[in-house]
């Protein structure tokens, strides 16, 4: 019994410094589109799409700014997750039910942004593939400086011919600090406490049962 | 007249570009013979026009961000993916008036040498193509702006690519984006729902020969080598020679 709960100890130690691991490695690739089996639009990552940190820019846009993540069309089908690739006649666009204030999305000429309620896009057919420009502008009224997150919610609709039901809403998040994402050492370090804890942990325990510690 | 060194790899590059994950729209690179090159299994140069979208913000003009760049995965085309800590750089080498690159920083590229950060190995990114209509030197009877690149690692020392065009136009592209248009050429330049001698005259305006990017000079047909490719194009090689002719014939009479 004193063995096992060692172990326990142990792999739940391990178990923690593992999910630490996967949960730092944000990806940065793009937001793959299909649609589900019973013709409904879907996207990855749902609800929230990967944390996306933007890069600091000034001049033409001011802010925080990055083309990724895009829209991407899947282009294998994925039955055990109820994701297909989009048929011929699919115009698939890309609306906005809300975004934190200073938050845009532009279009890929940077012609015109989303930022209200009720603007949309296309991002295209069966074929899509789609890169914008996230922005979260300084100079927007309603721009706050100590702010480190911004969201903003989508949806797809299909006004082609193919007619898919409306995505489920799906939330993009972005930072503009470095330091507002835990890192690899950020993870490194927690692990490292985690072990050391564990460490002090067992280390009680053997006191314990040799009756050093009351 | 232009030539065209990446065309005899185009139907390879349509082929390849569907049978795997990657944006066959985007201009793949990786490593050929410890070269920076470009995949034929993706868009390749000088085989197309990029269409330019108009844009009245803060930019007045024409612009858009395809095509775009991405990393080759394994070995597509004969070119291999890149290994190793590789920063690849997009360098201007020459622009035709009024035509900029914006990168994601929003800095502006104009002038030879100029470069832009792409990427390491995983590289997968689009920058802004732009064409400035309140630059000093845009021409308003141009359609088609042609900017001249290379590609360069600063990270592991691979040779620098091959100079390579990219050719943009103002003008709407069949096949692209906004409006979605027909992708294969119809005959029909004037679009009068009839393949007839009013559009062979017009077919005579375009015709090049092999190999040679039209330049027509008739104001009363066109002036623009769009045009000319988007009605009589058949095999989408860039040029209007007899081939095409061969294709328009047989579409004559009918539509």
């Amino acid at each position: 019994m004193r063995t096992m709960n060692q172990a326990a100890i142990i792999f739940g130690c391990l178990a923690c410094i593992g999910n630490g691991t996967v949960r730092a490695q944000f990806h940065e690739g793009d937001i793959a589109v299909g649609r589900s089996a019973a013709g409904q639009l879907k996207v990855t990552n749902v609800p929230y799409i990967p944390l996306k940190l933007l890069n600091p820019v000034s001049g033409l846009l001011n802010g925080f700014t990055d083309g990724n993540p895009g829209f991407n069309r899947i282009n294998v089908d994925q039955p055990d997750a109820d994701f297909f690739q989009l048929q011929a006649g699919a115009q698939i666009q890309l609306h906005l039910l809300g975004a934190d204030p200073a938050l845009k999305f532009w279009r890929n000429n940077l012609s015109a942004h989303l930022s209200n309620p009720g603007d949309q896009l296309p991002l295209g057919d069966h074929q899509l593939h789609y890169h914008g420009t996230w922005h979260i502008d300084s100079t927007a009224p309603g721009y706050e400086a100590d702010q480190v997150f911004w969201e903003a919610t989508f949806v797809l609709v299909d006004a082609g011919s193919t007619a898919y039901t409306t995505s489920e809403p799906f939330t993009a998040r972005f930072a503009n600090r470095a330091n507002s994402i835990p890192t690899m050492s950020d993870w490194g370090l927690a692990a490292l406490v985690l072990i050391l804890l564990c460490a002090g942990t067992l280390t009680i325990r053997r006191a314990q049962r040799t009756g050093g510690i009351p | 007249m232009k030539s065209h060194p990446y065309l005899a790899m185009k139907l390879v590059a349509v082929l390849a570009s569907s049978a795997y994950g990657q944006h066959g729209s985007d201009i793949w690179l990786g490593n050929q013979a410890n070269r920076v090159a470009i995949s034929p299994s993706g868009l390749m140069p000088e085989s197309t026009y990029s269409p330019l979208l108009p844009v009245d913000t803060f930019l007045q003009g024409w612009t858009n961000n395809n095509p775009g760049f991405d990393h080759v995965s394994g070995v597509q085309g004969g070119v291999a993916e890149f290994s190793g800590p590789v920063q690849i750089r997009l360098e201007v080498v020459d622009l035709d008036p009024a035509l900029y690159v914006i990168d994601n920083s929003f800095n502006v590229l104009e002038f030879p040498g100029d470069r832009t950060l792409l990427g390491g190995a995983d590289l997968h990114t689009h920058i802004t193509w732009f064409i400035d209509e309140t630059d000093p030197g845009f021409d308003a009877e141009q359609c088609v702006w042609e900017g001249r690149f290379r590609l360069v690692d600063t990270g592991t020392g691979l040779a620098p690519s091959l100079p390579f065009s990219l050719y943009f136009t103002n003008v709407p592209v069949r096949g692209g984006e906004f409006p979605p248009t027909p992708t294969a050429a119809t005959g029909d330049f004037n679009h009068d729902h009839f393949v007839d001698l009013l559009d062979q005259e017009a077919f005579a305006v375009c015709m090049a020969g092999p190999e040679s990017i039209p330049q027509p000079n008739d104001p009363e047909v066109t002036t623009c080598e769009v045009d000319c490719h988007n009605a009589f194009d058949f095999d989408d090689d860039l040029d209007v020679d007899l081939e095409d002719f061969a294709d328009f014939q047989r579409v004559s009479g009918a539509h």
